[in-house]
């Protein structure tokens, strides 16, 4: 069911995999799984990147087969919808101009970058 | 004319020592004293024959001061080998085991600020040979495991070699340690764990002021004013390097009180978006993140919520929305523990076994993982005791830092399982700690596991023992 683990599980959702919406009907689901398989199979680069609301994803065969399989379990596909349904969330860390900033009342304050450096570590 | 029977007498003098400290761990102390007796001899007698050559007295002052040297030229220039040997060769002082230990130590150093890490396998070696590792050679192993990406490890190693006593621990290693790993939780935006370490016993000036303005940041009761914090600024070292986050620290405002975050009415899709980027931080701050799973049960158990969902079922032929929800629950749980288990992630959460909320659920499957794993552990230290098996001391450092990394998180999780874990560990822990202290001399360690389990002996008969064997290590 679950195909990476964790937030990459999330991530891979099969509606994110296949790029339908929640809404798609089995036979468009089925078609997209299919044209990204036959794209896939001929080497094509776009369809090994799949941008989802969540990041961007490397989409390989197996997921796409594996997307596909979930979605024909109706029970598991109404899990999946849940999943799927979310907005765009941004996990990026700040850039550096704004590292330095204050955190907003009530929110955690922000990680200091540059600490290792601090202390002379280059990792 | 001088200088060639000089480094010999030096050279000789140091492998004498290396052999000797190889074997047993002598008191520093008293070690200290004859270091510093055999290299005054040494001062005295070339200063009476060299005479007017003042080479020779930078000579002998780089013999006889190598910190300054290992501190401000080898190690600031990442030149692993050449701190390595002019350590071990030169032996400063404040250290109390193998000159390959002090040299692995200042070897580990240099491989922190050095680009490459082709020497990173050689120091590994080198701190296979000593018998007996204490507070130099186990930060030199944290450096190494840390460097390896075996981030839990290395942490733990440098934490446990932060905490021993003057006896197995000079200042120069506490300080590196105990820096590292505050400028560690101060990169990952851990900062209780910041002031946790600040405040220990053995504070350094500069992580002391970390714990202080990291006080100032998350805006606890003991917070700094902004000329206290000022002035214990402008009293540490690394001004500069540091000022970015004394600044942020000096422009928080503190306030009376903080007014508790009510759950606001969302949109499912908004809900998982905020849970979504709440997990997906380094480091987890526990009450965001029970906030957002909060929202999320809230949304998804809602009337509108669940009508929908049923609604949605029936299109799909897929039974009823409460399956689905639970389905939904269970993976979000699964969800959950995965990300508890990243080693990447760091989240400080105990267990509310009276929450409904989704994180003490994982918390709780987490808490009876790692239960089992430290009975595992415990019984690879039950099963090593009694045989004849020498294992070198930078894998016992090893195995004990996996197994109080893992102790420690489950006491985290669950502190009233302090009583159970004890139970389960004591014996075999303290059986094997008498036993490297007894047969292979190996105090520090063995001081390390009878600390820990007096934390969480309860006052008995157990205790007592543990004190006195705690003491017998420091003779």
């Amino acid at each position: 069911m679950i195909h990476g683990t964790g937030l990459d599980a999330w991530r891979q959702n099969p509606f994110f995999v296949l790029e339908v919406p929640t809404k798609a009907s089995r036979s468009e689901v089925e078609r997209s799984g299919q044209k990204l398989l036959l794209l896939l199979e001929m080497g094509n680069k776009s369809a090994q990147l799949c941008q989802t609301p969540l990041g961007p994803i490397e989409r390989d065969a197996d997921l796409v087969r594996g997307a596909l399989s979930t979605l024909r379990d109706p029970e598991a596909r109404a899990v999946w919808e849940l999943w799927a349904n979310t907005a765009s969330a941004s996990s990026e860390q700040p850039a550096s101009s704004e590292q330095d900033a204050i955190a907003a009342p009530g929110e955690a304050p922000r990680p200091w970058l540059d600490a290792r450096r601090a202390v002379g570590w280059r990792r | 004319m001088y200088a060639g029977p000089i480094l010999i007498l030096v050279m000789l003098f140091r492998l004498l020592m290396d052999r000797k400290s190889s074997t047993s761990s002598s008191p520093s102390v008293r070690r200290g004293f004859v270091l510093a007796g055999a290299r005054l001899v040494v001062i005295l007698l070339t200063s009476a024959l060299a005479g007017k050559w003042l080479w020779l007295s930078g000579f002998l002052y780089t013999l006889l001061f190598p910190s300054f040297w290992l501190n401000q030229v080898t190690v600031r220039f990442g030149w692993v080998k050449a701190s390595y040997w002019f350590a071990r060769f030169s032996f400063p002082f404040g250290f109390d085991e193998s000159a390959r230990a002090v040299g692995a130590y200042y070897g580990a150093r240099a491989l922190l600020r050095s680009p490459e890490r082709k020497h990173l396998g050689w120091i590994e070696a080198e701190l296979a040979r000593p018998k007996v590792l204490a507070g130099a050679g186990v930060v030199a192993l944290g450096i190494c495991q840390w460097l390896r990406g075996n981030d839990e490890v290395g942490k733990k190693l440098l934490l446990l070699a932060s905490r021993l006593p003057p006896t197995f621990t000079g200042r120069a290693a506490c300080k590196v340690s105990r820096d590292l790993l505050v400028a560690d939780a101060a990169e990952h935006g851990d900062f209780e764990l910041v002031i946790e370490l600040g405040r220990a016993p053995r504070p350094t000036r500069w992580s002391y002021v970390m714990a202080r303005a990291a006080e100032r940041l998350l805006e606890t009761p003991r917070s700094p004013s902004k000329l206290g914090l000022t002035c214990l600024f402008l009293l540490a070292p690394r001004r500069i390097a540091t000022w970015p986050l004394i600044r942020r620290a000096l422009q928080t405002e503190l306030s009376p009180f903080a007014p508790p975050q009510a759950l606001g009415l969302e949109s499912w899709p908004s809900a998982l978006a905020h849970l979504w980027s709440a997990l997906s931080k380094p480091h987890l701050e526990v009450d965001e993140l029970r906030r957002k799973l909060a929202t999320v049960r809230n949304v998804l158990h809602s009337t509108i919520h669940q009508d929908t969902l049923t609604h949605r079922c029936f299109e799909l032929s897929a039974g009823s929305a409460s399956v689905a929800t639970e389905r939904f629950e269970a993976q979000l749980v699964t969800l959950l523990v995965e990300v508890l288990n990243d080693p990447k992630v760091s989240l400080r959460a105990q267990l509310n076994a009276w929450s409904d909320n989704y994180l003490d659920a994982a918390l709780l499957e987490r808490r009876e993982a790692l239960f089992e794993e430290v009975q595992v552990a415990a019984d690879d230290f039950r099963a090593k005791t009694g045989k004849d098996i020498l294992l070198d001391a930078k894998l016992e450092w090893l195995a004990w830092a996996k197994f109080s990394h893992l102790a420690d998180e489950l006491l985290h999780i669950d502190p009233e399982s302090s009583h159970e874990v004890f139970e389960a560990t004591f014996v075999p822990l303290c059986n094997f700690a008498v036993q490297e202290q007894n047969e292979r001399k190996r105090s520090a360690f063995a001081w390390s596991v009878y600390s820990w389990l007096s934390g969480q002996a309860e006052p008995g008969e157990n205790a007592d023992l543990l004190k006195s064997n705690l003491k017998s290590t420091l003779k």
